[in-house]
């Protein structure tokens, strides 16, 4: 296996992240309002504390869905890495490379891990790279 | 018109649901959503009030089992609850990202919550709340969402039904609060009030 680099993610970088379905609501039409904002889950699995997210520089939006476990459930949208850095919520991000390359964390999300304001500004901070 | 004199013997003998100014549920006209109203004279006031005795109650049932009964006037919140039924039906894994599904009793603690704070909201404060979207969350939670032109409130109820974090602000970012409170024991003039009748 190779031991990738951690590298120093630049402000002006894209960060892909899924959005299953599951967390879409088919009410609305509104292309933000229509993500719920349990789509943003600061911690998958347990006793973590990070959003995995994949960096632009070794990842694009269609990888980042076609790597999904079943890519036509997913969308993919982006947050711009300074952005997240700026917002007053103490976040932070990080390269974090496994065996994909890509792969960054959105890290230091405050302790509440259902924490309604961070995943509201997660979800104000988001752009749409693949609609689903 | 009856006209009695206040007095608190009188109203604690009532199951007072509300109680406002009289010209204003002449007003709304919602004399069909109480079984009694009695028209009362106020000496602190010195003008006729209205307690709200008895109010006519909906019920929401959901398998057979009765949720809530629901004041009348509050019928309108049950379509937005009877949609959040869909959540019950969400298998194990049903973001394929390994999500539990959703437990009965999370939401039925949600759905109660919910009506609880408009009933509150509403025979306190003469106010009725926003319908709000009731969404799967994160960890088996469940999520109460206002999010409209003025205000944004997002109440997290817990996995077990027993607390809940919420965040509120206003559109133009120059108002927030956020904050946690037990599901059964809490101040809910302490809450956010998710109107846009105020």
């Amino acid at each position: 296996m190779v031991n990738y680099t951690e590298e120093k993610i630049p402000d002006d970088s894209k960060l892909f992240y899924r959005i299953h379905q599951s967390y879409i609501d088919t009410e609305e039409s509104d292309n933000i309002k229509k993500i719920k904002p349990g789509a943003f889950d600061p911690c998958p699995r347990p006793d973590s504390v990070e959003l995995s997210v994949n960096w632009d520089k070794y990842s694009d939006a269609s990888k980042t869905k076609v790597n999904s476990r079943k890519p036509k459930k997913n969308g993919v949208v982006s947050f711009v890495a300074g952005t997240i850095r700026k917002l007053p919520l103490n976040l932070n991000v990080k390269h974090q490379p496994t065996s994909n390359r890509a792969h960054s964390i959105i890290h230091d999300v405050l302790s509440t891990a259902n924490d309604p304001e961070v995943r509201l500004a997660l979800r104000k901070n988001c752009a749409w790279e693949i609609t689903i | 018109m009856l006209t009695q004199e206040y007095t608190k013997e009188k109203v604690s003998k009532h199951k007072t649901v509300g109680c406002r100014s009289y010209s204003s549920y002449l007003d709304n006209d919602r004399y069909n959503d109480f079984i009694e109203i009695k028209p009362v004279k106020s000496s602190f006031y010195n003008k006729e009030i209205a307690f709200y005795s008895f109010p006519k109650l909906v019920s929401y049932i959901y398998q057979n089992e009765t949720i809530a009964n629901v004041p009348k006037v509050l019928e309108y919140l049950i379509t937005t609850v009877k949609k959040s039924e869909s959540i019950l039906f969400l298998e194990n894994d049903f973001d394929d990202n390994g999500s539990e599904k959703y437990d009965f009793k999370t939401w039925k603690a949600a759905v109660v919550f919910l009506f609880d704070y408009a009933d509150i909201l509403y025979s306190n404060y003469n106010t009725l709340i926003d319908i709000p979207k009731i969404y799967n969350a994160p960890k088996g939670s469940i999520d109460l969402f206002w999010e409209n032109e003025k205000y944004t409130l997002l109440i997290n109820i817990d996995k077990k039904g027993k607390s809940a974090t919420f965040y509120t602000g206003n559109s133009k970012g120059t108002q927030q609060i956020r904050g946690e409170f037990k599901l059964d024991n809490h101040m809910v003039q302490l809450l956010p009030f998710p109107t846009n009748m105020i």
